[in-house]
């Protein structure tokens, strides 16, 4: 059975929420290590907020990630959610 | 004058003791856990000015002789003299020892200890402690004194032994900071089951 991976932007005292505050750590060791990281994932497990946050956010930055933006609409996603109905818009 | 640094071993979800802490049970339900790394290595490491030898990997051994050896003084609260009972009159590598507290404990018992009570509060208590320490660094802990260092701009570095576990609950390190605080990770050193990591505050 393959690995489930949790793979988190986190700050020092715990934080996840809006990692807009990421950016200003980026170095090519980081880009590497996440898509290095990316290329070897083959499915996302998200829940509806991350979903949507995602479908709001990827579509914005696809020129400046095409690489990136290519694999994420690439992997088959599984959304936990209780009131998502399909076809969804971003997949 | 000396720095201002903290250093604790945390879990991965920012516990430094788990849950139901005091006296009978100072790192709280689980907490040992936190510090398995002083006991899983193969190196010998004498804690000065005690009779405590811990076994840990090389590379904790050579971070820890390099951390004691630049210790001057040291700042605690009074929760942690209470939770560790006054460390029997014999605090971490037995230097002079600052403790802040509302009420010097009367029932005091232990002659001679290097303990003096501070009661106008932890900037007079880093103040005392950095003139006994000298170029040396005062140690704050544990949680709360850390928490008040960094809120009151104190604190010039934190040092952290991150545990690979996930505690669940206990007593958090970086609650109540009071905003934002930028940090330098100056020091990553990778031993087999403990990452020690050292951020200056660069504010």
């Amino acid at each position: 059975m393959r690995k489930l991976v949790v793979s988190e932007f986190v700050s020092l005292d715990g934080v996840v929420e809006d990692p807009s505050w990421t950016f200003q750590f980026s170095s090519e060791e980081q880009e590497k290590f996440k898509f290095d990281e990316l290329s070897a994932t083959d499915d996302l497990l998200l829940g509806q907020v991350t979903y949507e946050g995602f479908a709001a956010a990827w579509p914005q930055m696809a020129e400046q990630t095409r690489e990136y933006d290519a694999m994420m609409i690439g992997y088959p996603k599984h959304v936990v959610s209780t009131t998502l109905q399909e076809p969804l818009e971003w997949s | 004058m000396g720095k201002v640094a903290t250093g604790l071993s945390m879990s991965l979800d920012g516990f430094i003791a788990g849950p139901n802490d005091g006296p009978e049970r100072p790192l709280g339900d689980g907490g040992e856990r936190l510090f398995s790394w002083y006991s899983s290595g193969d190196t010998d490491y004498s804690l000065p000015g005690t009779e405590m030898v811990f076994k840990v990997s090389p590379q904790s051994a050579e971070l820890l002789r390099e951390t004691h050896r630049k210790m001057g003084a040291f700042v605690t609260g009074r929760r942690t003299f209470d939770i560790t009972n006054g460390w029997g009159g014999r605090p971490p590598l037995g230097v002079p020892t600052f403790v802040v507290t509302h009420t010097i404990p009367q029932e005091w018992v232990y002659e001679g200890a290097p303990f003096t009570f501070v009661t106008d509060g932890v900037e007079s208590a880093v103040e005392q402690a950095q003139a006994v320490a000298g170029e040396k660094i005062v140690a704050v802990g544990a949680a709360s004194i850390a928490q008040q260092c960094i809120r009151a701009g104190l604190l010039d570095e934190i040092h952290i032994d991150l545990a690979p576990v996930l505690l669940g609950d206990g007593v958090r390190l970086f609650d109540n900071l009071g905003g934002q605080v930028e940090l330098e990770r100056t020091e990553m050193v990778k031993a087999p089951d403990v990452t020690h990591m050292t951020f200056r505050d660069i504010r």
